[in-house]
C-alpha cells in the first residue's frame, strides 16, 4: 500500500490552526471512525492517511520515517532530532504557533545582560557555591548547542517539564531556557530575557521526512499538498 | 562494540590482561569500580558536553543513576571511599564505559573499553613523567611500532598570563576560554579592543544598599541563590573594567606567539626561552618548573617521539597541568589510542572540599589499540 501518512497535532490551538490552513488549501481533514479516535482522512484524497499525534510525537515519527509529512513546531524539530537537516526538511512556515525559545535569568542579576555575562557569572557561581549554576529547561539539546556556541560551560541543565518559569523563584534553578510568546509570565516570575538570549524564533512548520519510504505516488501527493498549502498561505504569489 | 565475535573478545581480554599485568608490576593496584554510578556526582563535574553523551536513568527506587561514561571519576571514588589515605596511591583498571553516540560506528561505539592508571597524592613532574612513560611502555608492549606523543603544559600558559601586565579578571577570562579555540581568539580580540568597556550600571547600584534600593524602586524581586554581595561585586568589577585600557598589542602578539610554539622538546624549550627573553618577561619559578618537565621529557624522548604543543590540552576541561595524547601518525581519530594528564582539582571537588589531593592519570582506548596491532 503506497499511502502518504500525514501527522497532524491532536489537540488545542495548534490542531485548530492546522485543520484551518488545510481547509483553506482545499484539503478538508475529517476524523474517521470514533470522534475520540486518532485517525483521519482527507476528503477526496484517498491516498492520504491522517494521524492525530502530539507535536512531540510528530517530530519523532518524522525522524524515524514512520510518517511522511507532519505539522509541528521548529523548536521540537531542532530539539528532538540531533541531525535534523539530514532527517527532515522544513517545507513551509505556516504562520501560527509562534514561540521564541529564550534564555532568561533573574531580573535582579543587574550585572548579567548578555550570554558573555552569563559565562562569567556561571564561572564565579561555581567557584563561590561549589556547584554549577542550574538551567531549568525541557530543551536540553537546544540549550547545550546555544550555550556551547557562546562559550558558556559552567552550568548544568535540570529537566523541567512544566512551570519552568517558576523554577528560579522556588530555588530549583538559577536560570531557564523556555518558550515564551508574551513575556508576561517571565516578568511575573522575576525573570528577564538576555539581550542576545534568543535561541530560536519558532513557529509551526510543514515538515517532510527524508527517511520515510517514498513511492512515486506518495512523492507526487506530497508535492501537491505542499503546493496547495503554499498557495493558501500566499494567495497572490 | 555492537556484538563482538568470540575471537575479538578473547583478543581484547588477552590484551587487557597483559596491560593489567604491566601496570600491577609497576605498583599500580588493580581496582574494578561499579559500572552503575550515582548520576549527580557526574552531572555536577563532567560538564554538559559529556553529560549529553551519558546514559542517565532513574531506577524504580527513584535514584538517579548513570552508566559510567569514563573510569576516572569512578576510580577517584574508590580512592575517596578508602578515606583518601595520606601518601601516594596508584590504581589501574580495565573495563567497559558507555557513551551516547549520534551515529555509533566501530571507531566510536556506545560501549567501549578503557584501561588506564591513576596516580594520587603527588603533584610533582616525576609523577607526570612516570604516568607518561608507563603509558608509552603499554602502547609499545601492545605492539604499536610507530606513534607520537603530543604533550602540552597548562601550568606554563597560566604562568605566562601571570607574568603579563593584565588585570586579574581578564587573566581569568583568558584562562577560562583556553578550552575553546574560537572562543579564545574572540576573547583576546574583545580585550584588545576594549569592547568590555560599556559601563553596565549607573553608579547608584555599586553598593549593596544602592543595589537593594534600586531593586525596590523598580519592583524587582530577589530571586535565586546568587547573593546581592556577589552581584554587586561583579557590577563593581565591570565598572572597573570600563576604566582599563585595552590589552597592549605586544601582549596580544606574545600570547599568540606562545600558543603557536611547537616542536620536539629541545626546540620547543629554546623557543619558549627566547620568547620570554625577547619580551623581557619574568616568569619567575615557572620557567624553572617547565624546564624540569622538559628535561624529563627529553630523557623520555629517547624511547618515543615526543612533540610539545603549547596550545595542546584544549577540550579536556578538568586537566590542570601536563596533558598528553598518544597518536598513530596519520590515522585520525582511530589513531588516538591513549591520553591523559594532571587533574589536581578533581578530588577536591568530588570530596566537597574535604581532600585536596593532586592526581595524574592516563587511559588507553583498547579497541583502537587492538585494531592498530592486528
Amino acid at each position: 500500500m503506497d499511502r502518504l501518512i500525514v501527522g497532524v497535532p491532536s489537540k488545542g490551538r495548534l490542531m485548530e490552526d492546522t485543520l484551518e490552513i488545510f481547509r483553506a488549501a482545499g484539503l478538508v481533514i475529517e476524523k474517521t471512525g470514533d470522534e475520540r479516535g486518532y485517525r483521519g482522512a482527507m476528503v477526496g484524497v484517498p491516498d492520504a492517511a491522517v494521524e492525530f499525534l502530539s507535536a512531540g510525537e510528530i517530530a519523532r515519527h518524522l525522524q524515524s520515517g514512520r510518517i511522511h509529512l507532519g505539522v509541528t513546531g521548529e523548536d521540537l524539530i531542532r530539539e528532538q532530532i540531533p541531525d535534523a537537516d539530514e532527517r527532515v526538511s522544513c517545507l513551509l512556515k505556516l504562520g501560527f504557533g509562534h514561540a521564541n525559545v529564550i534564555v532568561a535569568v533573574p531580573d535582579c542579576w543587574l550585572d548579567v545582560e548578555t550570554m558573555a555575562d552569563l559565562e562569567e557569572a556561571g564561572a564565579l557561581f561555581a567557584a563561590e557555591h561549589g556547584r554549577r549554576m542550574r538551567v531549568a529547561t525541557k530543551y536540553p539539546n537546544l540549550t547545550r548547542r546555544f550555550f556551547a556556541a557562546h562559550g558558556v560551560v559552567q552550568y548544568r541543565t535540570v529537566e523541567s517539564l512544566g512551570a519552568t518559569e517558576g523554577a528560579p523563584a522556588v530555588g530549583m534553578a538559577e536560570a531557564i531556557v523556555d518558550i515564551t510568546s508574551t513575556g508576561a509570565t517571565l516578568k511575573a516570575n522575576g525573570l528577564r530575557i538576555l539581550s542576545d538570549g534568543i535561541i530560536l524564533r519558532s513557529e509551526a512548520n510543514l515538515v517532510a521526512s527524508k527517511t520515510a519510504i517514498q513511492g512515486a505516488k506518495t512523492a507526487i501527493l506530497c508535492a501537491t499538498i505542499t503546493e496547495k498549502l503554499g498557495a493558501a498561505l500566499h494567495p497572490s504569489g | 562494540m555492537t556484538a563482538e565475535g568470540a575471537k575479538e573478545y578473547e583478543a581484547l581480554e588477552a590484551q587487557a590482561s597483559s596491560l593489567i599485568t604491566l601496570f600491577t608490576s609497576k605498583g599500580y593496584e588493580h581496582v574494578a569500580p561499579s559500572f552503575i554510578q550515582p548520576a549527580s556526582l557526574f552531572l555536577d563535574r563532567i560538564g554538559e558536553t559529556l553529560r549529553a553523551r551519558t546514559y542517565v536513568f532513574t531506577d524504580p527506587n527513584g535514584e538517579e543513576l548513570c552508566l559510567r561514561p569514563d573510569l576516572t571519576i569512578p576510580v577517584c571514588r574508590v580512592f575517596l571511599e578508602r578515606g583518601a589515605p595520606e601518601g601516594v596511591a596508584k590504581f589501574c583498571y580495565n573495563g567497559p564505559a558507555f557513551r551516547v553516540q549520534e551515529r555509533p560506528d566501530p571507531l566510536s561505539p556506545r560501549e567501549f573499553r578503557q584501561a588506564g592508571i591513576e596516580y594520587f597524592g603527588s603533584g610533582s613532574h616525576d609523577a607526570d613523567l612516570e604516568v607518561l612513560a608507563l603509558t608509552i611502555q603499554a602502547v609499545r608492549e601492545s605492539g604499536v611500532k610507530s606513534f607520537t606523543a603530543r604533550v602540552g603544559y597548562l601550568g606554563l600558559f597560566k604562568a605566562l598570563l601571570g607574568g603579563l601586565n593584565i588585570p586579574p579578571r581578564w587573566r581569568e577570562r583568558l584562562e577560562r576560554s583556553f578550552w575553546r579555540h574560537a572562543g579564545f581568539s574572540r576573547e583576546l580580540a574583545t580585550l584588545a579592543h576594549a569592547k568590555v568597556n560599556a559601563p553596565p550600571m549607573p553608579a547608584d547600584a555599586l553598593t549593596e544598599r544602592g543595589f537593594l534600593n534600586r531593586l525596590d524602586a523598580n519592583g524587582i524581586p530577589l530571586v535565586g541563590l546568587r547573593r546581592p554581595s556577589e552581584i554587586v561585586q561583579r557590577l563593581q568589577d565591570k565598572a572597573a573594567d570600563a576604566k582599563e585600557p585595552p590589552l597592549a598589542p605586544e601582549i596580544v602578539r606574545l600570547i599568540e606567539n606562545y600558543l603557536r610554539t611547537r616542536g620536539d622538546v629541545p626546540t620547543a624549550l629554546r623557543s619558549l626561552e627566547a620568547l620570554a627573553r625577547q619580551a623581557n618577561l619574568d616568569l619567575g619559578d615557572a620557567l624553572e618548573d617547565a624546564r624540569a618537565l622538559f628535561y624529563g621529557l627529553k630523557a623520555l624522548a629517547g624511547t618515543a617521539p615526543i612533540v610539545f604543543e603549547a596550545d595542546f590540552g584544549r577540550h579536556f576541561e578538568y586537566y590542570t597541568g601536563m596533558v598528553f595524547q598518544i597518536e598513530i601518525d596519520g590515522a585520525g581519530v582511530a589513531g588516538q589510542i591513549a591520553g591523559g594528564g594532571r587533574y589536581d582539582g578533581l578530588i577536591l571537588a568530588l570530596s566537597h572540599g574535604m581532600h585536596d589531593v593532586p592526581a595524574v592519570g592516563a587511559a588507553l582506548h583498547t579497541e583502537r589499540l587492538l585494531a592498530a596491532t592486528t
